[in-house]
């Protein structure tokens, strides 16, 4: 019996020797000139198809164009990733079908409405808004809050016109809770490089003291302390996942996205360094792409990459006591693997729906007994009709009760990318959410994601 | 004068465009055809989704960004389009009308192929067939890699128990 890399084989071969037929350019130079003359008729009759045929073809095809297309609408929800250049007028309305949680602080994430990226802050009732004092031509990325919300971590290069190179910097600074921000705290990223493919951005994680942050480029991890600047870089690390172990200074190090974006992020042996020692040890025997901590710091979560089993499983912090949490968490390819809940009691993580293409939903999984307890994709009522929104990744708020969804919805308008926003979604009631922003492109895809963890900060409100 | 010089401008663009579409004809239509037709499983459904998708491509002229990315789309976009036309009652299947006679194992494959979902069957021809990576599959597609390697991975897995074969 062949394999079936044989049936494929033998496919290919046949597909190699298939040609088409030579006047192809000569119909469509015609048919672009508005010519008919040449149409065959796709039934396999000798009848000519009317003209008007063709008028339906374009304007089908030009339909399918802007608005979706077969290809896609067959991957049922698919649709373009690539962030929307959007109208500087455009506001940010608080939006939403119920009223949204208010008791946790601002969510960062950063858009391209002026012309550059740049930080924006928004919270439950407020608008989305630009961060006071970080907007410049430069590009600010990847915001991310320290874990007392009080200090707003984001990366940002500065391209040179006339040599196009580009510097690098790490910004800290400090913002208020009426918005206010202090004087930023610029930390040069020398010889920072992304993988090929991937956006440069450099995207830190916070220690759970906010002494040390971490961040990952050109095929290196750097840890940086926060007070003096000083930067470590642990060579030869392609990670998917960065943790701090809370409670400690130790980074755990998950994952190899490999040598570009075209590769699959890979399972790797999970390593610990602590920026104190500097030195570097393997976490038991477990290999994964996608890692988290409880909040206690006493237990990891951890999840294979592409290709490995979709189980979830726990290990202690020493490395021992392996278990399974979840036999199998199904697939997904957004996302930023399992998410520790701030209350400890919970993970949540998302999982394609049925045949879906790029759909997700939530699914939360009880710690304590593995029950499990899956979000549909909330429905937003709009002017157009019902939205539903699809998770790009989810984490959690600091109230350890609310959901941050960056999120897509179906729709959209003709000639747009994906329209996506910034839901809060409660996790005991997901039929309450709140649109926190329905312009906040999702950027993560081509960057690395663990920032999202940090995007909601921990200010009480 | 300023009037002549519109003119110039005018025709000087259209020959931009099409040559620009030239250009990307000749680097795109060979694989471009021979994708759409073995997952429309019609040559006659490849040739006028091809030359319709380059049709358009010179009527739109410099909107097009991208020109080898849209003519993608829009070819698998058109072929989709008439398959979902034909009045067969039934779901979309692509008709298969390919030279096949000369393999059994090529014939079997197209015939297992008929029953992935287009987006599967999509992933496969491009990736499996014509050897694209999944980063430029999910560019030509209008999908991201990571889609395209999950619905890859789920089509291989349906053609091995359509195929029943046994590397399971």
């Amino acid at each position: 019996m062949a394999d079936l890399q044989e049936y494929l084989d033998e496919g290919r071969e046949h597909v190699a020797a298939m040609d088409p037929p030579t006047d192809l350019w000569a119909r469509a130079l015609a048919r672009s000139n508005g010519a008919d003359a040449d149409l065959l008729d796709l039934t396999g009759s000798a009848q000519r198809r009317r003209p008007t045929f063709w008028l339906a073809v374009a304007a089908v095809a030009a339909v399918f164009v802007v608005v979706t297309a077969v290809v896609a609408t067959d991957r049922d929800e698919d649709v373009d990733t690539a962030p929307v250049a959007e109208d500087p007028s455009v506001t940010d309305p608080p939006q939403g079908t119920t009223t949204g949680p208010r008791n946790n602080g601002r969510v960062a994430f950063y858009d391209n409405r002026f012309g550059s990226w740049d930080v924006f802050l928004v919270e439950s009732g407020v608008g989305a808004r630009p961060l006071e004092g970080a907007a410049s031509s430069d590009d600010e990325v990847c915001p991310t809050w320290s874990p007392d919300g009080m200090r707003l971590a984001f990366g940002r290069q500065t391209t040179s016109p006339d040599t196009a190179d580009m510097d690098v910097s790490l910004v800290i600074l400090r913002v208020e809770r009426d918005g206010s921000t202090g004087v930023p705290q610029s930390i040069a990223l020398d010889g920072f490089r992304p993988l090929p493919g991937f956006d440069p951005h450099p995207c830190a994680v916070w220690s759970s003291d906010g002494r040390w942050i971490a961040l990952a480029g050109g095929g290196e991890v750097w840890v940086i302390e926060t007070q003096t600047g000083a930067i470590q870089r642990i060579p030869d690390l392609r990670p998917s996942d960065l943790e701090w172990r809370p409670g400690t200074d130790e980074l755990a190090i998950a994952g190899d996205m490999g040598s570009d974006r075209g590769d699959p992020t890979a399972s790797a042996p999970v390593v610990m360094y602590s920026a104190s020692a500097g030195d570097l040890r393997q976490l038991g025997s477990i290999e994964a792409a996608h890692i988290t901590w409880a909040p206690d710091g006493s237990v990891l979560a951890h999840q294979a990459g592409e290709g490995g089993p979709s189980s979830i499983g726990l290990v202690d912090a020493d490395g021992t006591g392996e278990r399974l949490l979840v036999a199998d968490a199904g697939e997904a390819n957004h996302g930023i693997g399992p998410v520790w809940s701030p209350t400890g009691d919970r993970i949540a993580f998302q999982r394609l729906i049925g045949d879906s293409a790029e759909g997700h939903e939530v699914v939360l999984v009880t710690v304590a007994d593995g029950s499990q307890t899956v979000i549909a994709p909330p429905e937003s009522n709009e002017a157009g009709g019902v939205r539903q929104w699809f998770p790009y990744y989810v984490t959690w708020a600091p109230d350890g009760r609310t959901l941050l969804y960056s999120a897509w919805h179906r729709g959209g308008s003709p000639g747009a990318s994906t329209p996506s926003g910034l839901l809060a979604v409660s996790a005991d009631a997901p039929d309450e959410f709140q649109v926190l922003t329905d312009s906040a492109p999702a950027t993560g895809d081509y960057s690395h994601r663990w920032a999202a963890t940090q995007m909601w900060g921990r200010q009480e409100g | 004068m300023g009037s002549c010089r519109g003119v110039r401008d005018v025709l000087i663009d259209a020959a931009s465009v099409a040559e620009r579409a030239r250009e990307t004809y000749e680097v795109q239509h060979v694989r471009l055809w021979r994708a759409v037709a073995v997952w429309s499983g019609s040559t006659d459904v490849a040739d006028e989704a091809v030359a319709e998708a380059f049709a358009q491509l010179l009527r739109r002229g410099d909107e097009v960004l991208d020109p080898a990315s849209w003519v993608w789309r829009t070819a698998f976009r058109l072929a989709a389009a008439e398959l979902k036309r034909r009045p067969t009652g039934e779901p979309a299947e692509p008709i298969v009308t390919l030279p096949l006679n000369e393999s059994d194992l090529a014939i079997d494959l197209v015939r297992a192929m008929r029953h992935l979902s287009p987006q599967q069957r999509a992933c496969i021809v491009l990736c499996d067939l014509l050897g694209y990576a999944a980063e430029e599959a999910g560019d030509l597609l209008d999908t991201s890699a990571a889609a395209v390697r999950v619905q890859r991975m789920r089509a291989r897995r349906r053609l091995r128990t359509l195929l029943e074969v046994n590397d399971g």
